[in-house]
């Protein structure tokens, strides 16, 4: 589903994969309660307690925040911080 | 033109499936709600689409799947139990020439929405099919998202199927011969019953889903499965694009039920994406004709 990545990223939000993960990381660590370097971005989510509610209240909130149209099962396709926030640049450069 | 649309007493409970209450705690919270985010015929379950379609077109496909489905081209008796707002009613009457449409539904909202429309050919009852008296028997018989209210959650594995095994005794008593039955429900696929989602039952109280093999031995001897096909991937789209059209109408959306509801439904909606994304739950479609001569009852 990913688009080429020829467009530049659209209007309002100029974002970097950097940034994405280290919100979502943020988000995570919040959620579990977890220390903020404990959470890697490479670590399959579930392995946290993430259950489909909470990712999916997650992929809403990242709606929110980015502006952006995010398929919930997102966190299932892509289940680590790193090819979430991967697949998300990809989304915004094809949109 | 006589209105012969008409809404009987509402059942006063639905002994082995879901209450009535627990129907209306989902479906009447507001059909302006629903209306923000269902397509335009107000159609609440799994569309059937292809390539370019609108949720709407998609829509009209279903419908025609389960008119097709149940042979309904030309009949005088047409059935749909858990018609909702009414979409295959008012399709079977203008399209498939069918004389008489007749829908069941525990919700009074939806109920009293099929009457506004005045159509002398289509009558809704309030009441669950177990209460249902009809006239004259069906020679048509659709149901499309009921299926999943008929077994209480809790229920053991006997008493899911005593309860849907009623349910095809009953199809089977009040039809004719040449009858065809189509049949959508959401079943569990690869989920772990001892192990259930709370956030499920707040969203559909008292209900339990069915699957495959139960419909399959509840209708055995009673009706002859022609078809069945699995959906979930149809069911992720249409609830991906209900989704996104709630979230599109969030503000009008919390101005009608507040924020909690609308939370609530962003959040149940997305995790039955999730679900049918996954295969945790799948989306089946059915064909069934009837024995009418069953060697076994």
């Amino acid at each position: 589903m990913s688009n080429p990545q020829h467009a530049t990223i659209a209007e309002p939000v100029r974002i970097t994969q950097k940034e994405i993960e280290d919100w979502m990381v943020k988000y995570v660590s919040n959620l579990c309660d977890i220390k903020l370097e404990k959470v890697s971005t490479t670590v399959p989510l579930r392995k946290y307690g993430l259950d489909s509610a909470t990712a999916v209240t997650l992929s809403g909130d990242l709606m929110d925040w980015l502006k952006c149209d995010i398929d919930p099962s997102l966190l299932y396709e892509h289940p680590t911080i790193e090819k979430a926030a991967q697949e998300i640049m990809n989304l915004m450069a094809g949109s | 033109m006589e209105q012969s649309t008409q809404v009987i007493e509402r059942s006063e409970y639905h002994a082995r499936g879901a209450s009535a209450e627990a129907i209306q705690a989902h479906y009447d919270i507001s059909n302006d709600f629903y209306k923000l985010w269902l397509d335009p015929s107000m159609t609440y379950s799994c569309a059937l689409w292809q390539e370019g379609d609108s949720l709407e077109v998609a829509q009209v496909r279903k419908l025609d799947l389960h008119l097709s489905q149940a042979r309904a081209q030309g009949k005088q008796n047409l059935l749909d139990i858990g018609c909702g707002w009414g979409a295959l009613l008012n399709r079977a009457v203008q399209h498939y020439d069918v004389k008489s449409a007749v829908g069941l539904t525990l919700s009074a909202a939806q109920a009293e929405w099929i009457l506004d429309a005045k159509d002398s050919r289509i009558n809704v009852h309030l009441e669950s099919w177990e209460n249902h008296v009809p006239a004259e028997p069906y020679d048509a018989i659709v149901s499309v998202g009921a299926f999943e209210h008929f077994a209480k959650s809790g229920a053991t594995k006997a008493e899911k199927l005593a309860a849907y095994r009623k349910f095809f005794e009953w199809c089977h008593a009040h039809s004719t011969d040449d009858c065809s039955l189509s049949l959508q429900t959401i079943v569990y696929e690869n989920y772990d019953e001892s192990n259930p989602n709370p956030f499920v039952e707040e969203i559909f109280p008292e209900s339990e889903l069915p699957r495959v093999s139960e419909i399959f031995a509840a209708c055995e001897g009673l009706f002859e499965v022609v078809q069945l096909q699995n959906h979930r991937v149809h069911y992720a789209k249409t609830l991906q694009a209900w989704y996104n059209a709630l979230r599109k109408n969030r503000h009008a959306a919390i101005d009608i039920v507040g924020e909690a509801t609308y939370k609530k439904y962003e959040k149940y909606l997305g995790v039955f994406i999730v679900g049918f994304h996954t295969g945790t739950v799948n989306l089946s479609r059915m064909e069934a004709r009837k024995l009418s001569q069953p060697k076994v009852a």
